[in-house]
């Protein structure tokens, strides 16, 4: 794979970003009720905003597409999509592992749960509508990421109203001073991963383009004729 | 001939198309009874389910039975080509879907009540008490329930995996109005909190429009991959 | 149709509003205390549940980034053998 000179700044920083986050986090200080099983937090929390950011740069991608024809769009929502899955099953192993410690149970029907449960099984759709779909199924895909994006706020408040046992996001913004190194560490690898992971999925589905184009121009000079199909 | 007779002529046809078959209405009807018998076997012989217990059921029963009617519908329009036949007319496209989801919601309103009707006898749910109410849950939900299996069973198109994509797709994003439907059907039977029916049908109305306003919005690019 | 389309979308919009003010106080629910339910859950150390985190996010971040390189180099071994194929 051929990266360019700022996606490889940008790995690199990632690269940095994942061995420098593990020691602040071991050097942050203990949260006194959850005690060690706390520090999942410094690397859910970034999973789980990295997973919804990604769900909505697919649905960028897919308005995109569906509406100017564009096919950066299309593989831009095909890779971002495959992230929110990769970034949604991180949220979801790594949030029951703590809850197994702080709540005393693997799960619990919460707001940000269900949400982030629901969100994750629409991407897993939206890759099976994009893979088995037929020859429509691209702008099928492209249908059911901006569905679910307008979907987002509706499931939150449908949850949000049935029940609500999770940590809120005002612990982000009070967090203790001596915890926050580690925790906006992390986040920013995070952040710059998706997009370095983002742009090397999209160079894939770019060949990807070039193959096809290529196939029909193969095609038009005769060179499958004799070839049995 | 303006949009409104448009849409009900496209819906006139589907009626007419039915009254003739009377495929989708006995089969989706049966399908309801069957469900909700499953359901019965599953829960019953113990104690007597709980109000919730019997909302959920019937809002379950509503979901299953919306897949297989809208897939068969959309299916019924392939087989005979007439799809693609509306497709290619002058037709504007989004009174295509208005149509469909006019007559689709007609169609489920049918299977809806007998279901409603499954649930009281079955799990011996209070549901005449509260007649309007559920009534009104019951329409926003298929309303809303609709709104999205018909778009996106009209642009499946001809992918051979549609039969299993269909509720792939449909039922993630429907959770809301299962939610919103079985709570509410819930707090109306149980009386609980008599403030919660009602946020949950303005929330049911609120999906409808966004979901029908992103449907009107997305169909013409969705169906024109339609071959 | 763009009129009906503006109709909706300003009508949603309104309706989207009086439910968000309609919904009722989600901050009344109790989080469950965290000191209240440890005592039956002692039994897997944090040490554990902490690494079974940490390494899952790195194993699953490194095989989808392997299953990429496999698909792109598949990819460009496709590529080349295509061009090789076409004459120029």
């Amino acid at each position: 794979m051929k990266l360019k000179p700022l996606s490889l700044v940008l790995a690199t920083l990632a690269v940095l970003g994942l061995l420098w986050a593990p020691f602040l986090i071991v050097g942050a200080p203990r949260e006194p009720t959850m005690g060690f099983v706390q520090k999942i937090f410094y690397f859910h929390v970034p999973c789980a905003w990295v997973c919804f950011l990604s769900a909505f740069v697919c649905a960028f991608g897919a308005i995109a597409y569906l509406f100017r024809d564009a096919e950066w769009g299309e593989r831009l929502a095909a890779s971002s999509a495959e992230l929110t899955v990769v970034f949604g099953l991180c949220t979801l192993v790594t949030g029951p592992l703590w809850a197994r410690k702080a709540w005393g149970h693997w799960w619990e029907w919460d707001v940000r749960l269900t949400l982030t449960l629901l969100l994750w099984m629409i991407f897993i759709a939206y890759l099976f509508a994009r893979r088995y779909g037929g020859p429509g199924g691209k702008k099928l895909a492209a249908g059911l990421a901006i569905f679910g994006a307008a979907n987002v706020p509706l499931i939150y408040l449908s949850v949000s109203i049935w029940r609500s046992i999770h940590p809120k996001t005002s612990v982000v913004p009070t967090l203790d001073p001596g915890m926050r190194p580690a925790f906006w560490v992390s986040f920013l690898t995070f952040t710059i991963l998706y997009f370095v992971l983002l742009e090397a999925r999209v160079a894939l589905e770019r060949a990807r383009a070039s193959l096809d184009a290529l196939y029909l121009e193969a095609e038009d000079r005769g060179l499958f004729d004799g070839d049995p199909v | 001939m303006s949009y409104a007779s448009w849409v009900m002529r496209l819906v006139w046809k589907d009626i007419v198309v039915e009254l003739r078959r009377k495929e989708l209405v006995y089969a989706s009807i049966f399908f309801a009874g069957v469900v909700l018998l499953v359901f019965a076997f599953s829960f019953l012989g113990g104690e007597r389910p709980t109000l919730d217990v019997a909302a959920g059921v019937l809002w379950v029963t509503v979901a299953l039975t919306g897949t297989l009617g809208i897939g068969r519908a959309f299916e019924r329009e392939r087989e005979g080509d007439t799809w693609r036949a509306l497709l290619l007319s002058p037709l504007p496209r989004t009174a295509l879907y208005v149509g469909k989801l006019v007559s689709l919601c007609l169609l489920m309103s049918l299977v809806v009540a007998t279901a409603a009707f499954g649930v009281g006898l079955l799990f011996g749910a209070p549901l005449a008490d509260h007649l309007g109410g559920i009534a009104l849950l019951l329409v926003l939900g298929v309303v809303g329930f609709s709104a999205i299996a018909s778009l996106f069973a009209a642009s499946l198109g001809r992918s051979r995996s549609r039969d299993l994509l269909l509720p792939l797709i449909v039922y993630p994003l429907v959770v809301p109005v299962l939610i919103a439907g079985a709570r509410g059907t819930a707090g109306l039977l149980t009386g609980e909190d008599p403030a919660l029916p009602a946020f949950w049908m303005r929330f049911l109305f609120v999906f409808d429009l966004i979901f029908v306003t992103l449907g009107l919005w997305t169909f013409e690019p969705l169906a024109a991959s339609e071959g | 149709m763009t009129t009906l389309r503006a109709f909706l979308c300003t009508f949603t919009f309104f309706a989207i509003m009086s439910l968000a003010h309609a919904a009722p106080d989600s901050e009344g629910f109790v989080p469950v205390q965290p000191g209240e339910v440890l005592a039956a859950s002692e039994s897997i150390p944090a040490r554990n549940l902490v690494a079974a985190a940490y390494g899952f996010i790195f194993a699953a971040l490194a095989v989808w980034t392997l299953t990429v390189q496999v698909r792109s180099r598949r990819l460009e071994a496709e590529l080349e053998s295509l061009r090789a194929k076409l004459p120029r």
